[in-house]
């Protein structure tokens, strides 16, 4: 089942086009990663999905209900930090998140425990102008996870975390999907965390879809062998001939395929030694440009 | 919408502004009264020309100055508002409840609310002075007194939903203050003209306090324009009160979030 559905949708601001006819889904209970390059619409789609923006075209079916007609319904089933956490800087971070329950027709019952969930039971009466990016950006969460809620869409949740904050934040966003199975979207501009997070990918560019699915078939699409070898143009040329795609990379050949054994009979047979066969993945960020890169041309 | 409007109140108890703003208009509500009231009492030929009051007059008098005072609903609607449109809070707002209007209403009226009290203490205060200091019949009755409860509210509400509206217009708190306190320093002066005297709010939230006996016109926020029937007061400030709301709503509408 799909928490998130866009069909078709498209937003223009003045004579920019945000989303051209954008159409993808997010599956139920999985961590995904929605992914573009700076521009492609991603934080548009956030507040599109959450009817803070209002689309020129199309539909997007959140929860399987209609943004447009049902968005007050939606937002309460859901936990959202675009952009940026829009805290009240003036105030303490316990204030901020009385602020948050009442808005949301709640009390203050689950504070304290979202506090301390996040790591800010100590600071929680401080200011929110003196916190850190990070601290503002855990506040943004514990805000975000009030009420339980199905889905939480969060736009660059981890940018401005330092290293033990991302670990932390990430441990927390795994949690939230492997033990409670809710639906979390994440967008992100280092696709490592994506990696090392997601379930599923949404990858958009100028607006529009580019590819979506399981981050594992995305990232197995391209097998590829790094093959260590003294003469670069021989190889190539007895690679090539015998029918695999070959490139050359920081001094290597890269074999486009996923059978090593092959590699080493060719090369053998022409009396050609590698020194080294070393099966490659695809890192996302690799699928992300080459992806990207196909889009723009 | 009542967590809504607990919300605004934990955004307007929480913070510094209404409590300082409120100490302001205290003092320049005291001020004016020791001028006005306790001045000519105590040392009658220290301001030529100043007339001294009758306890009546006072009461009226009083109730216009403060009510007079409109920078302060405007200037509170223009910061606390001002502190979200200008940033994020107002969307991070909506992705909790998606209904704009309820999120104007609710600000309208907490803010009109805590305006509204501010006046009726620095009223009191007035009212207090008056008693010490000026003599004769009082001006209102019980009945008056509880009628100047609605009407210090929908004048203070008028001039919030002004200030909204000017925040939500231009997205910037430093401009929207200097609108607003250019506005409310000149409107009165330009009541004085008698085609916008027709439909000024201040001339129109005065003309429903009542009138004074002596000319004390030109005193401390007190318009000096002609006064206007009630009925065309009432409809003068609501009429503002919608403009502001308009305001409001095509600032919050006009762009996105």
């Amino acid at each position: 089942m799909d928490a998130i559905r866009f069909n078709a949708v498209s937003k223009l601001f003045g004579d920019v086009v945000a989303l051209d006819r954008l159409s993808c889904a997010i599956p139920a209970g999985k961590l995904t990663g929605f992914l573009g390059p700076n521009g492609a619409g991603k934080t548009t789609s956030f507040r599109a999905l959450l009817g803070v923006t209002r689309i020129d075209s199309g539909a997007i079916d959140v929860l399987g209900m209609d943004v447009s007609r049902h968005a007050p319904a939606i937002v309460k089933r859901v936990g959202a930090i675009v952009e940026d956490p829009g805290h009240h800087g003036a105030l303490t971070g316990r204030s901020n998140l009385e602020i948050a329950a009442a808005t949301l027709g709640r009390g203050a019952e689950q504070i304290d425990h979202l506090l301390n969930r996040v790591g800010l039971s100590n600071d929680a009466d401080r200011k929110v102008s003196g916190y850190s990016k990070g601290m503002r950006q855990r506040l943004g969460l514990a805000v975000a996870l009030l009420g339980d809620p199905e889905l939480l869409v969060l736009d660059e949740p981890l940018d401005g975390l330092d290293p033990a904050g991302q670990v932390a934040f990430k441990t927390q966003l795994r949690a939230l999907v492997d033990e409670h199975r809710s639906t979390v979207v994440v967008s992100s501009h280092d696709l490592r965390d994506i990696e090392e997070l997601a379930d599923h990918v949404v990858v958009i560019d100028h607006g529009t879809l580019v590819v979506q699915g399981p981050l594992g078939a995305l990232l197995e699409s391209e097998p590829r062998i790094r093959v260590r070898i003294d003469d670069l143009a021989d190889a190539t040329e007895i690679l090539e001939s015998g029918g695999f795609g070959v490139r050359t990379d920081n001094g290597d050949l890269l074999v486009a395929t996923d059978d090593g054994s092959r590699i080493a009979q060719l090369l053998a047979k022409n009396d050609r030694y590698p020194r080294a066969l070393i099966p490659e993945s695809t890192s996302l960020e690799q699928a992300f440009l080459r992806l990207t890169n196909e889009e723009a041309s | 919408m009542t967590g809504l409007l607990k919300a605004e109140w934990l955004k307007l108890s929480r913070r510094w502004v209404f409590r300082i703003m409120t100490v302001v208009l205290l003092v320049v509500t005291a001020m004016s009264a020791v001028i006005l009231l306790v001045v000519p009492e105590v040392a009658p030929d220290a301001i030529e020309g100043l007339p001294q009051l009758a306890r009546g007059d006072a009461t009226i008098v009083g109730v216009q100055t403060v009510l007079g005072q409109t920078w302060f609903p405007l200037i509170l609607a223009v910061v606390m508002f001002g502190a979200e449109v200008t940033g994020t809070a107002w969307a991070a707002a909506l992705t909790r409840e998606a209904r704009r209007l309820r999120h104007v209403v609710a600000r309208l009226v907490v803010l009109s609310a805590a305006a509204w009290v501010a006046a009726l203490v620095a009223i009191a205060g007035w009212e207090l002075l008056a008693a010490s200091y000026t003599t004769g019949p009082a001006a209102y009755g019980a009945g008056d007194w509880l009628g100047l409860v609605w009407k210090a509210a929908l004048v203070q509400a008028t001039w919030v939903a002004l200030g909204l509206g000017a925040v939500a217009l231009v997205r910037s708190t430093g401009v929207a203050i200097g609108i607003a306190v250019a506005y409310s320093f000149t409107e009165g002066l330009l009541a004085l003209w008698r085609p916008f005297g027709e439909i000024a709010l201040s001339s129109a939230s005065n003309s429903l306090i009542g009138q004074t006996v002596a000319d004390v016109s030109g005193g401390f926020g007190v318009s000096g324009a002609d006064p206007m029937v009630f009925a065309q007061a009432v409809a003068v400030v609501i009429a503002w009160a919608l403009v502001g709301l308009a305001l409001t709503w095509a600032g919050v509408n006009r762009r996105e979030a």
